[in-house]
C-alpha cells in the first residue's frame, strides 16, 4: 500500500499518532499536498480543546493548498475544523461554509455551522482583552520584580520583557523601544479598531510600570529625516521629490519620473506625520510625473490639469522638510493624540433601507467607520477582518438595538430621532455609572449610534466585564417604555440576543 | 504598513462590489423532463453508479424528494445537490438558447415543473461541468431541456445528452455566454459573460462598443474568455491574445467593473446605474495595453478607442488546450459526421486536417502542423479522400486542388452544411 493511502487508512481507524509519525520524518518538500493534508487531519484529531499548538500546525499546513484544494470538501473541513479549535469562529463558519457549498446537505458541517453561529451570536469571547491583559500584567511585573533596579540596563530590560509579552498575545502589534527603554511606541497599523485596542492596553498599564515607561499610540514623527530611504536594501533619494498641498486636503507628490516604491513614500509620510495624524486627516494622495505636463491623460489629476507649465506648478510645491508646515497652513489638523483621535466620528446615510434589525438604519454617526463599512458590505460567511482581529484579541464588536414604544418613521420625524438619541444618551451613562461603581468604565468604548425605521442603535467595543455591562443593558431597558431590545454581534450571521421583547 | 492609499478611515465606505449570487458562485442547471413532472428518481441512484469513472459514496434523499450526492469523479470528491421545484415558460425569456427541435420547444411551453441540480464546481471546472451533465442525464434520460441558469442559457436536452456521452468534456464556451445589451440610442453595446464565476474567475464585459463593430469585437472578449478558461490562468497583469494585421500584439488586460466604469463617462451604457441591482459583483473589462511601456505604466486603452484596429482581420491566438479540445471533440464525434453525410447526399462537409510542417531548413516537423480545411469527397474503408481547399503556408509540398486520403487521425475539426445550417462538433447534435 502507498504511504498516503496507508495514512488515509490510519486517520479512518483514528490511528493518529502513526500517521504523524510515518509523514513528520520526511523533509517538507517531500510531501504531497495531500500528504500535508491528511497529516493536517492527524493533528487535528490529536489536539485538544485549547491546545492550540496542535491546531495552528494543523492550519500551517493546510493554508498553502487552498487554490490546490478549490472546491474539495475534506480540505475546507479540515481548515475550518482547526479554526474552530483556535477559537476563530468567524473564520471557522466561512471554511465550513465553503465546505458545505462542496458537499451540499452535509450533517456535519450543518451542525459545526451552527455551533459558530451560536458562538459568534453570543459574541462572549473565550478570554476577553481586559482578562488577557490583567494575567499579562501580573505576570509582567512578577518577571520584573527579578531584575535590579539599580542596574544601568533596568529600564531596557523591563521595556524588553513588556514589548515581548505585547508580541506575543497581540500578534500584530508592533512595539518599538525608544529613549532607553522609557517609551514603548505601539504602531496603529492600519485600521483604527487597532488604536481604539492600543489605547485600551495603555489605559490598562499598572501604576508601577507606569512610573517605568510611557506608552504612546502610533509612530510619532520624526525630527531628523535623511534625503536618503532604504528600502529591501536598494536607496532611495527623496530630496528630488515635491508636494503640492490644495485647500481641499489633496496632495500631490511630484517627481519628474517616478521610480519611488510606493512603500517609500508611506514611511515617509509616516515620518513627517506619524500614524495618529495621518489616520486623523485622511490625506488624499495622487501623483505626478512629467509626462502628465507634457501629453496628460485621464489619469492625469485635475490639479495638474490648472497648470499649464510645470515650472508654475512645481513653485507652489514644496520639498519634504516643508510638508509638515504647508499641510498645517492649509488647515491639516496636526498634532492629534490618540484619545482625541478615537473620539471623532462621522456620519453616514444609506438608501436601501429594510425592515430588519440594523438594514433599517437610515441615518448614523459612528467613531470606526471601516466597522460599519465592513459590516454592511459583507455576507453572512464572508471573511471579516476587521471583526476577526477584535475577536482574536477577545474585544467584542456589537451594538444595543431598541424599539421605542409608538415610534416609527412618520412625520414627526425630528421627534423620533430625538427620543433615540435621548434613550442612547441615557444607555451610555446608565451603563457607565454601572461600571464605574467596579473601577471597569474602560472595559467599554461606545463608537456612536444609528436611527433606523424601526430601532435605534448604540455601537460599541467591549474589552472586558460583559456580563457586568450586559445586566446593566438589561436593567435599563426593563424600566423603559422599550418594545424591543437586545444586542448583536457586527455579523450579519449573528442573531440578536434579546433582553425584552413585547 | 500603513494603508496610506488603499484605505480611507474616517469614512463609511458604501459597497460598489456585491457579493456574489448563489448561482453565480456555484453551477444551477434546471432540468426539464416528463420524468420531471412525475418527481420520478427511481433508479437514478444505479444510473449514476454506472457512470464511468464515477464512485458513488452517498445517495440521499429526503421525504420532499429534495437531496445531496457524494461521489468521486476522476478521483476528486464532489457534492451535488438537488430539489424539485417550479418552472415558469416566461423565465426563457432573457436567455440565449442553444437550437431546440420543434418538437421539443413545443413540449418545453407546457411545462411547469423543474428538477433543480448545484453543486460547486473545483478546479478541474471542464471536468466539474461534464459530471453534472452526466448526473442529469443519470437523473433524467428523457431529459427535455436545461436552463443552465449560471450562464444564463437554455440548453437542448439532445445536446446534453451528446456532450454528456461524450469521451471529451465540453467546450470552454460550453461554459459561458456572452450577452449583448443593446442602446438604440446611442447605438452602444455592452457585452458581458455568465457562467465564468462558477469556475472560480471573474465574469469579462466590454463596454461602449458600436453596434456596428460589435460582430467582430465579440470575438475579443469570446478570446480572452476562453484563454483564461483553458490556461485555468486569471489575467493578473496582461495577456497576449494575438495580432493586429500591423503586425503589433493585442494584449489585453482587465479592471475590476467598478474601477473600470470611472474611467468611462457617467452615463454610459453598463455604467454604475446600470448595476444597482444586478452585475454589480465578480467582473472585470476588458482593457488593451497598445504598447509595452503602456503595460509597465498601466496605461489602459479602451478597446472602443481603437475599435477600427479591432475589426480590421485581427488575428487571435488559440490555446494549445483549446485546439487539443477541439480536435478530440472532432475525433469523438467523427461517426455522427459519417453517418449523416453518408445518408444525406445533399450535405457538404469540410474537414479540418493536421498537416506536418516544413521549416526554412527543409525538415519536415511533426510537432507544429498546419491545420487546413479540405472538402470531402468520400469515405472509405479506412478513412476518407479530401480535397485542399487553400495554398498552405508551410507546407511546400501541397497546394489547393491537390487530393489525398486521410484518417480519423488527421482530424482536427469539421463542419457540416446542410440545406439551412452549418453544424460543427460541439452542434453535433443537430445532424
Amino acid at each position: 500500500m502507498e504511504l498516503l493511502e496507508q495514512c488515509k487508512e490510519w486517520n479512518d481507524n483514528e490511528e493518529y499518532k502513526k500517521v504523524v509519525d510515518a509523514l513528520e520524518i520526511l523533509p517538507e518538500n517531500a510531501r504531497t499536498p495531500e500528504m500535508d493534508s491528511e497529516l493536517a487531519r492527524a493533528y487535528n484529531n490529536l489536539g485538544e480543546p485549547g491546545d492550540y499548538k496542535m491546531f495552528g500546525q494543523a492550519l500551517r499546513l493546510l493554508l498553502p493548498y487552498e487554490e490546490y484544494f478549490r472546491g474539495n470538501h475534506r480540505y475546507y473541513f479540515r481548515v475550518a475544523y482547526s479554526y474552530f479549535y483556535l477559537d476563530e469562529h468567524g473564520l471557522a463558519l466561512h471554511y465550513f461554509k465553503q465546505a458545505l457549498d462542496a458537499r451540499p446537505g452535509d450533517e456535519d458541517t450543518i451542525d459545526m455551522m451552527n455551533e459558530c453561529v451560536n458562538r459568534l451570536t453570543d459574541g462572549v469571547v473565550e478570554v476577553s482583552m481586559s482578562q488577557k491583559l490583567d494575567f499579562f500584567w501580573e505576570d509582567t511585573q512578577e518577571e520584573i520584580r527579578k531584575y535590579d533596579k539599580n542596574s544601568k540596563d533596568y529600564h531596557e530590560k523591563v521595556a524588553d520583557i513588556t514589548a515581548d509579552g505585547i508580541r506575543d498575545i497581540f500578534q500584530k502589534i508592533n512595539v518599538n523601544i525608544l529613549s532607553d527603554g522609557r517609551i514603548l511606541e505601539l504602531e496603529a497599523g492600519d485600521d483604527k479598531s487597532n488604536v481604539f485596542m492600543l489605547e485600551y492596553i495603555k489605559d490598562t498599564v499598572p501604576d508601577t510600570l507606569r512610573k517605568l515607561f510611557d506608552i504612546k499610540v502610533g509612530i510619532s514623527p520624526k525630527e531628523n529625516i535623511k534625503d536618503i530611504m532604504i528600502y529591501e536594501d536598494e536607496e532611495y533619494d527623496i530630496s528630488e521629490l515635491r508636494f503640492f498641498v490644495s485647500d481641499d486636503r489633496q496632495i500631490i507628490i511630484y517627481a519628474d519620473e517616478f521610480d519611488i516604491p510606493l512603500e517609500v513614500i508611506e514611511q515617509l509620510f509616516i515620518d513627517i506625520f506619524g500614524e495618529i495624524d495621518l489616520m486623523a486627516n485622511d490625506f488624499e494622495f495622487d501623483i505626478a510625473d512629467e509626462d502628465d505636463f507634457n501629453a496628460p491623460t485621464e489619469d492625469t489629476c485635475k490639479i495638474v490639469l490648472d497648470y499649464n507649465e510645470k515650472e508654475d506648478f512645481l513653485k507652489e510645491c514644496v520639498d519634504y522638510n516643508g510638508l509638515r508646515d504647508r499641510a498645517k497652513s492649509k488647515g491639516f489638523r496636526l498634532g492629534t493624540s490618540a484619545k482625541e483621535y478615537l473620539k471623532m466620528y462621522s456620519g453616514y446615510q444609506l438608501q436601501s433601507i429594510e425592515e430588519d434589525i440594523r438594514e433599517d438604519i437610515y441615518i448614523g454617526t459612528t467613531c470606526l467607520p471601516s466597522l460599519i463599512s465592513e459590516y454592511i458590505s459583507s455576507g453572512p460567511f464572508d471573511i471579516m477582518p476587521i471583526m476577526d482581529e477584535l475577536y482574536r484579541n477577545g474585544v467584542m464588536a456589537g451594538f444595543f438595538c431598541f424599539s421605542i414604544e409608538g415610534g416609527e418613521l412618520t412625520n414627526s420625524s425630528l421627534e423620533y430621532e430625538f427620543e433615540i438619541m435621548n434613550i442612547r444618551n441615557q444607555l451610555m451613562e446608565y451603563i457607565l455609572n454601572e461600571l464605574d461603581k467596579l473601577g471597569k468604565t474602560k472595559d467599554i468604548a461606545f463608537l456612536e449610534g444609528a436611527t433606523g425605521k424601526i430601532c435605534g442603535y448604540l455601537d460599541f467595543l467591549i474589552f472586558g466585564s460583559f456580563m457586568d455591562i450586559m445586566n446593566a443593558a438589561c436593567e435599563f431597558f426593563e424600566e423603559k417604555n422599550i418594545k424591543l431590545a437586545g444586542y448583536k454581534t457586527f455579523r450579519k450571521i449573528s442573531k440578536l440576543v434579546t433582553f425584552k421583547e413585547e | 504598513m500603513f494603508n496610506l492609499f488603499k484605505k480611507k478611515q474616517n469614512e463609511v465606505e458604501l459597497p460598489k462590489v456585491a457579493p456574489m449570487e448563489l448561482w453565480e458562485e456555484r453551477s444551477y442547471m434546471h432540468v426539464l423532463s416528463d420524468s420531471v413532472d412525475t418527481e420520478d428518481i427511481t433508479d437514478a441512484k444505479e444510473r449514476i453508479k454506472a457512470i464511468d469513472e464515477v464512485n458513488l459514496i452517498e445517495f440521499n434523499q429526503k421525504d420532499d424528494k429534495s437531496g445531496n450526492i457524494i461521489l468521486e469523479y476522476k478521483g476528486e470528491e464532489y457534492g451535488i445537490g438537488f430539489y424539485f421545484g417550479d418552472f415558469v415558460f416566461d423565465s426563457l425569456y432573457s436567455l440565449q438558447k442553444q437550437k431546440i427541435h420543434d418538437e421539443d420547444f413545443k413540449k418545453i411551453e407546457k411545462k411547469t415543473k423543474s428538477f433543480i441540480i448545484y453543486m460547486k464546481f473545483n478546479k478541474n471546472y471542464f471536468d466539474s461541468y461534464h459530471l453534472q451533465l452526466k448526473l442529469i442525464t443519470a437523473f433524467f434520460p428523457d431529459t427535455l431541456a436545461v436552463i443552465d441558469e449560471s450562464a444564463e442559457k437554455l440548453l437542448s436536452g439532445r445536446w446534453v445528452k451528446l456532450a454528456a456521452d461524450s469521451r471529451v468534456a465540453p467546450s470552454a464556451d460550453s461554459i459561458f455566454t456572452v450577452q449583448a445589451v443593446y442602446d438604440d440610442k446611442t447605438k452602444k453595446v455592452w457585452f458581458h459573460t455568465h457562467g465564468i464565476c462558477r469556475t472560480g474567475f471573474s465574469e469579462f464585459e466590454l463596454l461602449d462598443i458600436s453596434q456596428d463593430n460589435a460582430n467582430d469585437l465579440y470575438y475579443l472578449i469570446n478570446t480572452v474568455a476562453n484563454r483564461v478558461l483553458y490556461q485555468n490562468e486569471a489575467i493578473d497583469d496582461y495577456m497576449f491574445l494575438g495580432e493586429f494585421v500591423d503586425g503589433n500584439m493585442i494584449v489585453a488586460t482587465t479592471l475590476p467593473w467598478n474601477e473600470a466604469v470611472c474611467k468611462y463617462p457617467k452615463d454610459i451604457l453598463g455604467g454604475a446605474a446600470d448595476r444597482e441591482c444586478s452585475h454589480n459583483t465578480n467582473s472585470r473589462v476588458i482593457f488593451l495595453y497598445l504598447t509595452e511601456d503602456d503595460a509597465n505604466n498601466k496605461r489602459y486603452t479602451k478597446p472602443s478607442e481603437v475599435e477600427e484596429r479591432l475589426i480590421n482581420n485581427p488575428l487571435y491566438y488559440y490555446s494549445n488546450e483549446q485546439t487539443e479540445n477541439m480536435k478530440f471533440m472532432a475525433r469523438d464525434r467523427f461517426g455522427l459526421l459519417k453517418e449523416a453525410v453518408s445518408n444525406n447526399h445533399d450535405y457538404t462537409a469540410l474537414i479540418k486536417i493536421g498537416l506536418p510542417t516544413t521549416d526554412e531548413e527543409g525538415n519536415i516537423d511533426y510537432e507544429n502542423l498546419e491545420h487546413i480545411w479540405f472538402e470531402l469527397k468520400e469515405f472509405n474503408e479506412d478513412g476518407f479522400r479530401a480535397v485542399l481547399t487553400q495554398n498552405p503556408y508551410r507546407v511546400p509540398s501541397m497546394k489547393e486542388g491537390d487530393e489525398g486520403e486521410y484518417t480519423i487521425c488527421d482530424v482536427t475539426d469539421w463542419i457540416v452544411y446542410t440545406d439551412d445550417m452549418r453544424i460543427e462538433p460541439n452542434t453535433a447534435y443537430l445532424l
